[in-house]
């Protein structure tokens, strides 16, 4: 059965647990004091679906304005976006929001966005009601997850809907170039000539 | 050093003094403090000891003195590496001098100008000196951006271990940004032959920033650069890359036809 690998990022405001998150899904690893991200991590895991198996790769990024400013150089070509807030801080919450609008008129048309209410083992601390986090991303048609990177709770789960609505969003792609691949591993990254020759600067 | 003015204790401690009231000077210090403890949370001094008021002191006094660049992520590396080895108003007055002579400032700007340029700089040594590799590259769409951002935004004050930083300090301020050049280059020759086998970016890239540098632990790292029967440390890693040879008129000739684009924000 063919591979499908796709380039997934993430995306949200500063200390709401991105790296963490990636971090307890591909190692099954918690840091109460998780370093602060410059740029990028990069991680990678191999997930099977009932349909089939999907790569995901990770592009962890970081959640300082300034950044936000090239987020685009990472979000550019990726299949899927996990947007993270922190369940103890509004306006981490606030900024979910414009980062959907920006995946959504600057992303690949199919992106496939969740959401993830990050740092759930906190319920004492919470300031987002859970109704009104649902409520907003059922409006938004995107699937909301309430995760702990440190408990671990809800972050498998996420990770799978992430790669099994990825999967369905391209598996038109996979069976079409299947058949030429090689060791039966596929890219679903779009064309990439096309997408690299027309841009100047900037990554990926 | 022109920056570093006779009264500069007496200046630093004034900055203290400085009361600055607005939006975007909150958002800064508000930064700073969730940085504070998650720079290096391994090493005590940076988590609850002194090093957490003096990395703040300095941070907050390197806003107000820069007011137009403000705090960026990326520069509370470049504190702490200072601060572990020299006192506070000479650690300020160093990084002062770090952003405006030897102009890391450009790389913290909005859209960050001068991390383009040093990267587009770097993939030009690249292919003069390691044509394979950066075909290889190119082949599977690796720029030296989505690996080095962070690297030269802390000039490797992120990647190599606090206690080793002095080394890295030296060598900018005597070679400056061709240092980096060249210490890049190093640790890509240490793993042209495994990133010549990768045939996957994902790949490439992970085996250049291991998933343990998420965590500070760059010892896995330092082993994947040894050569077989070698024991390699940071100090002789740096020491073999000052040995480099590399023609600088590549270098100034590129800066001489290199047009910075500067945003505004």
């Amino acid at each position: 059965m063919a591979t499908m690998e796709c380039k997934i990022v993430t995306l949200g405001e500063g200390r709401v647990g991105k790296t963490s998150l990636a971090l307890k899904y591909v190692k099954n690893e918690f840091h109460k004091d998780e370093i602060s991200t410059v740029n990028a991590n990069y991680l990678t895991k191999l997930v099977q679906i009932p349909q089939g198996s999907v790569q995901l790769n990770i592009w962890d990024t970081a959640g300082q304005e300034r950044f936000r400013a090239i987020a685009s150089n990472y979000y550019r070509q990726a299949k899927g976006a996990l947007i993270v807030y922190d369940i103890t801080d509004r306006k981490s919450f606030d900024k979910v929001v414009s980062w959907i609008k920006e995946l959504k008129s600057q992303a690949e048309k199919n992106i496939v966005i969740v959401v993830a209410g990050n740092k759930c083992d906190m319920e004492k601390e919470r300031q987002i009601n859970r109704p009104e986090a649902l409520e907003f991303c059922r409006k938004m048609q995107i699937r909301h997850f309430d995760t702990s990177a440190k408990s671990g709770n809800g972050v498998e789960e996420m990770f799978m809907e992430l790669a099994s609505q990825i999967f369905e969003a391209n598996k038109g792609e996979l069976g079409q170039s299947g058949r030429n691949s090689r060791r039966g591993k596929i890219t679903v990254e779009k064309t990439k000539h096309r997408e690299n020759s027309g841009k100047k600067g900037g990554c990926c | 050093m022109s920056l570093n003015p006779p009264n500069r204790s007496e200046i630093y401690h004034r900055l203290s003094l400085v009361n600055i009231e607005s939006e975007k000077y909150c958002k800064y210090i508000e930064q700073i403090e969730i940085d504070l403890t998650r720079t290096f949370p391994d090493i005590e001094y940076f988590t609850i000891g002194q090093g957490v008021d003096s990395m703040r002191r300095v941070l907050k006094a390197f806003v107000k003195y820069h007011y137009q660049l403000g705090y960026v992520q990326g520069m509370n590396y470049i504190v702490c590496a200072l601060l572990w080895h020299t006192c506070e108003v000479d650690a300020f007055w160093l990084l002062v001098v770090i952003m405006d002579e030897y102009k890391l400032r450009e790389n913290y700007l909005f859209r960050f100008p001068g991390l383009t340029k040093h990267c587009e700089l770097t993939e030009l040594l690249l292919s003069l000196y390691m044509p394979k590799l950066y075909s290889h590259f190119s082949n599977h769409f690796v720029m030296v951006q989505m690996f080095a951002t962070d690297w030269y935004l802390t000039i490797f004050t992120s990647l190599v271990p606090i206690e080793s930083s002095s080394w890295v300090f030296n060598s900018f301020f005597k070679d400056g940004w061709t240092f980096v050049y060249k210490f890049l280059m190093t640790l890509m020759e240490r793993l042209e032959d495994q990133l010549l086998k990768k045939n996957d970016r994902i790949d490439m890239l992970s085996l250049i920033k291991p998933i343990e540098l998420v965590s500070n632990d760059s010892k896995k790292f330092l082993t994947s650069l040894q050569k077989r029967r070698e024991t390699l440390t940071w100090e002789k890693l740096i020491e073999s890359s000052n040995k480099k040879n590399i023609d600088k008129r590549h270098i100034e000739n590129f800066l001489q036809n290199y047009q910075m684009e500067i945003f505004v924000e």
